[in-house]
């Protein structure tokens, strides 16, 4: 059975879904707080759209994206890789697993760049 | 309790048949059985075909790891009545070992990767001309490590090393962690070298059945730890 692996050591694989972990608890935890103890009032349109335009949250934002996708994407392939024993499945699972990554990442990215506010 | 329903996975590589489970009716005789024991009677007694290892029936020598009831122990330090579930004892090989006959399984693989990552002291300095001298706090850093004894529990629980041949496991990792981790011992770059690889310590997913497995009471995770650490201080 050909083991479909990453053709590297795997170190930086496992450093880095640490470090993307640590990094992610602590964004989300500014998104939590950025969402729901600052601004105070309604949730409206014109209060939202100017924080969701803003150059600053946007790289967070893309930041929370990437590194979502990677933590996620990485630890499926590391399920993949211990339980689905068949070739055939690893090598579908595995390429599903990526183009889901991809779509989602492409999604993520035009809605997060593009997004202005309309008047 | 006076008798336990023994069902072992029974196969005959002469017999060119699939392998079958097969009940048998053993007797509880006196207190404090093993299953070791249960299965000497049904060797001795019963069906003298029935093939399995055994040696020291103390848990020393590391011969008769099988799995019981779906988790992998020695047969000869486990109590029938501490594993029995209502009044069975279900008994299969090592799970994802080469199987040869009943419950014995072909350890070749297993101890290939045991030697592959060169269990014993490598030094370059001459020898002194007593022993080589080692603190006691030295010495300590040993416990949990050198207990091993090769039974193959921990490495046929683990998941990775199911999924990937080429897998050390850890039983390998553990056993190189106690000659890198001793103070009297120069080998460890060229151990390191080895285990750097996604066959070595880096396809440790933390799955800690390992740890559950050993009849020891060891813990290979935390030597895999140890080996991650170590590489990645030297790697960044």
């Amino acid at each position: 059975m050909g083991y479909l692996g990453p053709g590297r050591s795997g170190a930086f694989e496992w450093l880095f879904q640490r470090v993307s972990g640590v990094v992610l608890l602590v964004i989300l935890g500014l998104h939590f707080i950025l969402l729901h103890y600052t601004g105070g009032g309604p949730v409206t349109y014109e209060a939202v759209a100017p924080r969701l335009a803003d150059p600053y949250y946007k790289g967070l934002q893309l930041l929370f994206l990437v590194l979502g996708l990677y933590h996620a994407m990485n630890g499926i392939k590391l399920v993949i890789d211990d339980y689905v024993h068949r070739e055939g499945w690893r090598i579908l699972l595995t390429s599903l697993n990526w183009v889901v990554c991809l779509a989602f990442g492409l999604f993520g990215a035009v809605t997060v760049l593009t997004f202005q506010v309309r008047p | 309790m006076q008798s336990v329903t023994f069902t072992i996975l029974r196969y005959d590589p002469a017999g060119g048949g699939e392998p079958r489970y097969q009940d048998f009716q053993v007797n509880i005789t006196k207190p404090g059985m093993m299953v070791l024991d249960g299965l000497n009677q049904i060797r001795w007694e019963q069906d003298g075909t029935l093939a399995y290892r055994r040696s020291c029936r103390e848990g020393v020598c590391g011969s008769d790891g099988v799995n019981v009831n779906g988790a992998n122990m020695l047969t000869c330090v486990t109590h029938i009545e501490e594993v029995a579930r209502k009044g069975r004892v279900v008994i299969q090989p090592l799970p994802g070992l080469p199987l040869i006959k009943d419950l014995v399984v072909d350890l070749e693989d297993f101890l290939r990767k045991y030697f592959t990552v060169k269990p014993y002291l490598i030094t370059r300095a001459p020898a002194p001309d007593k022993e080589r001298l080692q603190s006691p706090a030295e010495r300590r850093r040993l416990d949990g490590l050198y207990e091993c004894i090769l039974c193959a529990c921990c490495s046929s629980s683990c998941p990775s090393y199911w999924a990937d041949p080429e897998y050390l496991g850890p039983s390998a990792l553990l056993n190189v962690w106690r000659f890198i981790d001793d103070s009297r011992d120069e080998g460890a770059q060229e151990r390191l070298d080895i285990l750097d690889d996604h066959h070595g310590a880096w396809r440790c997913h933390t799955i800690l059945n390992c740890v559950e497995a050993c009849p020891k009471g060891l813990n290979p995770t935390k030597a895999i730890t140890g080996i991650k650490t170590a590489l990645l201080k030297r790697k960044f």
